[in-house]
């Protein structure tokens, strides 16, 4: 399992830092919000839920939520390229990302009450499927975000709330952002919540597991908090942290302690697997790149 | 429960009123009336039921009475409307005072009908130029005039549809009846402004190129050679002329001339847009092109020609036989002879003379006075290169 | 309840409308405000509803950008909400679900995933419900691509274009009811023009012979005021005819510059602000095409830009009215 889950986030971590490079050579369009720290969210969360039949929404954060549920590493890189290649025709870009139940959109908040919609479809249809939003701290800034909370318990309806707190709101640390506390805001609407620090992907997973179990299995609301580290900008180039902190930061990532135990388990092993993720990225950039550009869907 | 708006019981009858429930119902239905005609009923008892779109409401007596409902169950009533009475004996007589209209929803319409016409007959008059309240048409019913009695009268009137330009042939009568001598480019040019003027009209031309004889200039015919203007005289088809030639001063002296002694009178033809200002005096025969201002005190002679934008400054001369191409600009105080001809675009500083029979070519700006029979040119100062030369 | 008429109101229609779509489809669900019966809904358009389909026809808190949201979620997992916001005027609440959300799904996910969310709220004036209550605010989504804006007027048959538009939007709608026509009698037989996507335009003439002096041309609530006017200016022998188009946006041009060609004057009439308004869209699309066929410019008539007051008289001030349009008519015709 430890395994499954370093490979993904590896993954993840690679493809990110790829489209940072690119980034730099002018190969991409508009800006990309990367998770890297964040890795474990993703992985630890996404791995608890049925990749059959949940509906899981994302943010403009969403790379890694989108890696972990399709490992379309081709599909993401072709899509942040503008290539008709890419999983959404190279249309949407990186933050509007669509594949079978997986769904994002750019601006904050808004995804909260679709998610919450999606709850209530899929306990109409009646399959056992859940809806899992995954939020920032920034986003509970945001009104439509109670407005959904208030409904998903009045209405007993199957939604995993994943706040992603990574104590800043862009440039913002969470001390300007919100008074009082994140997690108990889901209490006063009688959601159950559970918090734990993100660091070690098993603690997340098993986390994750018990909250989709309670969501799923009595078909009520659940609010997880995931404190984690956002070790890049927001976007590019908008870091107004100090040298000091990124590093404390850096010194805190949960990837590099996984890869030491592992590597201790088992060197080659390690060795093979991140050649072959190297392998697959300059693949998926080549194809990217030979692709040509989507189609706008343009009347004029 | 309802209270409905009802009448102080100034004859012991109290009318019922039909309530506003809600804003967004005028009409409602009345549902039942929970008392029998005739029964005694006491202030704040239930007396009927009724419904609109959000709920069902009970009505209460206003006043103690002898209940004679107006309206049936079932019936759709409106906002205001009497529905009964609670009279105070239980004979006594009951009128229902006037009911507000039911129906369409009430406008207040500009139409005046029933009227003598139609909006339709109206407007349609309006468009040929007439007042539908002047006209003297009987309408096919007897009663109010509309569109197919107006297109009738206008038929049968031969009113000119209003689209079509003023011709300059079109005399009214009242008009001066102008001859045009010349019918090359300054005699369209003549004809032309004449459109513009109310009291005079052009009747003919004449040129002396008989290629153009029987033909016509601007809708005005070509009567013959200039030699026929005596014979025109004398038939009285025309009242004045004026000679258009625009650049050649002898030829328009030498015409002016003749045709003055075979007793030709001339006039002048001025655009309505030229400026004629205080105190300008003129002679006879000078065409005065759109634009032009002859200006205060100016003096102009007879048989001139100026073309658009000519400025005749204040207290200036000016001969007879002139010529002037567009946009000649004197200043104030300059004495032009005779027979002088004028290129386009000319300056003349103030107070100078300009003999007779001179010619200044176009572009000139004059800054000394010239003699008579003097050429003015301007140097030239551009170069001309045509590709593949 | 209803009056056993023969002939159904705009809002029998509807609400007939929407009880056949729950019993026949189990992917309709209603969700608005106060739908609890008895109460019924501000406007009673699903009075019966949520008694008969508890499970599918809910009452929400007072959530507007929330319910929308909610919509979007269920439409993209292909079911059909109909979310009805209790006054036009509030759907500013919901305009980011609608904007950023709604109406760019389909072509930004680009997989054929489709929307078919339906919002449905009363707009419109003649109340007096003052500023914030009587707006037509249909007019904030013009230009926004990919979201439909539906109107029925007088002359449509408001439920069965609702349930035709439920059985095969892929776009997410936008479906406004004008307040004032929820109790008049609906007729929409005659003719028609195709209208887009199934959402026909009504053609109506004041005259049996003879060719037309003027057209109309209005959505929705407008065609009130044109109803009383038909008849007193075919009195005044001005033949009209009156072109009616259900969807408001995109626009049936085609439709439009057919009704204009047959006279070359043309007149629209809208219940939203002059400026930047549906007309000046119309306007422009039909010169472009009839340049040169027009007699006069188009013109229009709309409300004053400022706000309604509450007051009627105040109110008639601002809005557009029979009288008003009769007198442009006029001043279009000579």
């Amino acid at each position: 399992m430890r395994w499954q889950f370093h490979e993904q986030m590896h993954t993840i971590r690679r493809v990110e830092e790829t489209l940072l490079e690119l980034f730099s050579k002018g190969l991409l369009f508009g800006t990309v919000h990367t998770c890297i720290g964040q890795e474990a969210v993703a992985v630890g969360v996404v791995n608890a839920l049925d990749r059959e039949q949940d509906v899981i929404w994302s943010n403009h954060r969403g790379h890694g939520h989108f890696l972990a549920y399709s490992d379309d590493v081709d599909g993401l890189i072709a899509e942040v390229m503008g290539r008709a290649t890419g999983v959404c025709g190279g249309i949407g870009g990186t933050q509007h990302l669509h594949t079978r139940n997986f769904y994002t959109n750019g601006v904050l908040g808004g995804t909260v009450p679709c998610a919450v919609g999606a709850a209530f479809a899929e306990k109409a249809r009646g399959a056992g499927a859940i809806s899992t939003v995954f939020m920032g701290d920034g986003a509970l800034g945001e009104g439509v975000v109670y407005e959904s909370m208030n409904i998903a318990a009045l209405w007993e309806l199957p939604v995993l709330f994943v706040l992603e707190h990574n104590g800043y709101a862009q440039s913002t640390p969470t001390s300007l952002e919100h008074a009082g506390d994140l997690a108990t805001r889901a209490a006063t609407f009688g959601i159950e919540c559970a918090q734990l620090r993100a660091d070690d992907v098993e603690k997340v997973y098993a986390a994750a597991q018990k909250a989709v179990a309670v969501v799923r299995g009595e078909s009520r609301p659940y609010f997880l908090v995931l404190h984690t580290d956002r070790l890049m900008p927001h976007s590019k180039g908008d870091d107004t942290r100090s040298a000091a902190e990124l590093a404390d930061l850096r010194a805190r990532d949960p990837l590099p302690k996984l890869r030491s135990r592992l590597v201790a388990e088992d060197e080659s092993r390690m060795a093979a697997l991140e050649s072959q993720i190297e392998a697959r990225l300059t693949a998926a950039v080549a194809a990217a790149t030979a692709a040509p550009f989507g189609k706008a869907g343009a009347k004029h | 429960m309802l209270r409905p708006n009802t009448q102080p019981p100034d004859h012991m009858t109290t009318f019922i009123h039909a309530p506003l429930i809600n804003v967004n119902d005028d009409d409602m239905t009345l549902i039942e009336w929970t008392k029998p005609a005739g029964t005694r009923v006491r202030k704040g008892e239930v007396i009927a039921v009724i419904e609109t779109t959000k709920s069902t409401a009970d009505l209460e007596a206003g006043a103690d009475g002898f209940l004679t409902p107006l309206a049936e169950p079932g019936e759709t009533i409106r906002v205001g409307q009497v529905i009964g009475a609670l009279t105070e004996n239980l004979s006594d007589p009951v009128t229902p005072p006037p009911q507000p209209e039911k129906g369409a929803t009430h406008f207040q319409s500009a139409s005046h009908l029933p009227n003598r016409w139609t909006k339709k007959a109206e407007i349609l008059a309006k468009r040929h130029g007439l007042d539908i309240a002047a006209l003297e048409i009987s309408p096919a019913d007897g009663e109010t005039i509309g569109e197919g009695d107006l297109l009738g009268y206008l038929e049968s009137a031969r009113v000119t549809p209003p689209d079509e330009p003023r011709s300059p042939l079109d005399n009214t009568g009242g008009r001066e009846r102008v001859l045009i001598i010349g019918a090359g480019g300054a005699g369209v040019q003549i004809l032309d402004v004449l459109t513009r003027i109310p009291f005079q009209v052009a009747v003919g031309v004449l040129d002396d190129n008989p290629a153009l004889h029987g033909k016509t200039v601007l809708g005005a015919p070509v009567l013959g050679g200039i030699d026929q203007a005596a014979r025109l005289l004398a038939e009285e088809a025309f009242d004045a002329a004026i000679i258009s030639i625009g650049t050649r001063t002898a030829l328009r002296a030498e015409i002016f001339e003749r045709l003055r002694a075979a007793g030709v009178p001339f006039t002048n033809v001025i655009d309505p847009r030229a400026a004629i200002l205080t105190g300008a005096v003129l002679g006879v025969g000078n065409a005065v092109m759109p634009f032009v201002q002859i200006a205060a005190a100016a003096q102009v002679g007879d048989n001139n020609f100026f073309s658009a934008f000519v400025d005749i400054e204040h207290h200036n001369v000016v001969g007879s036989h002139c010529t002037f191409g567009p946009g000649v600009m004197t200043s104030g105080g300059v004495r032009i002879g005779s027979r002088v001809k004028f290129g386009a675009g000319v300056f003349v500083e103030p107070l100078l003379s300009i003999g007779d029979e001179c010619v200044v070519a176009s572009g000139v700006a004059l800054t000394r006075s010239v003699p008579a029979r003097s050429v003015v040119k301007a140097k030239a100062n551009f170069v001309v290169r045509t590709a593949g030369e | 309840m209803l009056r056993p008429n023969i002939m159904t109101t705009y809002l029998a229609s509807l609400n007939t409308a929407l009880r056949n779509l729950l019993a026949t489809d189990d992917r309709v669900h209603l969700w608005g405000e106060d739908l609890l019966d008895p109460y019924g809904g501000a406007f009673k358009v699903t009075a019966g509803l949520q008694a008969a389909y508890p499970e599918r026809v809910r009452t929400t808190p007072i959530s507007e950008a929330a319910i929308v949201g909610l919509g979007n979620g269920m439409a993209l997992r292909g079911y059909r909400p109909i979310v009805e916001l209790m006054f036009g005027d509030f759907v500013t609440l919901a305009a980011d679900q609608l904007i950023n959300y709604a109406a760019k799904f389909g072509a930004m996910y680009h997989d054929g995933a489709s929307n078919p969310l339906i919002v449905r709220t009363p707009m419109g004036g003649g109340r007096g419900y003052g500023p914030t209550h009587s707006q037509s605010l249909e007019k904030l989504f013009f230009g926004i691509p990919h979201l439909r804006i539906i109107a029925p007027s007088l002359y449509h048959d408001p439920g069965a274009i609702l349930t035709h538009l439920v059985q095969t939007t892929r776009d997410p709608v936008l479906f406004v009811e004008h307040k004032l026509l929820y109790p008049k009698t609906i007729q929409p037989e005659g003719d028609s023009l195709p209208g887009l996507e199934g959402v026909p335009t009504r053609l109506i003439r004041n005259y049996k012979t003879g060719k037309p002096d003027v057209t109309l041309i209005a959505y929705g609530g407008a065609s009130l005021w044109i109803e009383p006017l038909l008849p007193r200016l075919a009195a005044e022998e001005i033949r009209v005819l009156a072109c009616f188009p259900a969807s408001v946006q995109p626009l049936p041009l085609d439709d439009l510059v057919q009704a204009a060609a047959e006279t070359g004057l043309v007149l629209i009439v809208e219940e939203g602000t002059r400026a930047h308004g549906w007309g000046a869209e119309a306007a422009a699309g039909i010169t472009e095409i009839l340049w040169g066929r027009l007699k006069a410019p188009v013109a229009r008539l709309a409300a004053a830009d400022t706000i309604i007051p509450s007051a009627k008289p105040l109110e008639t001030e601002v809005l557009p009215s029979p009288e008003r349009i009769e007198q442009a008519i006029y001043d279009l015709l000579s």
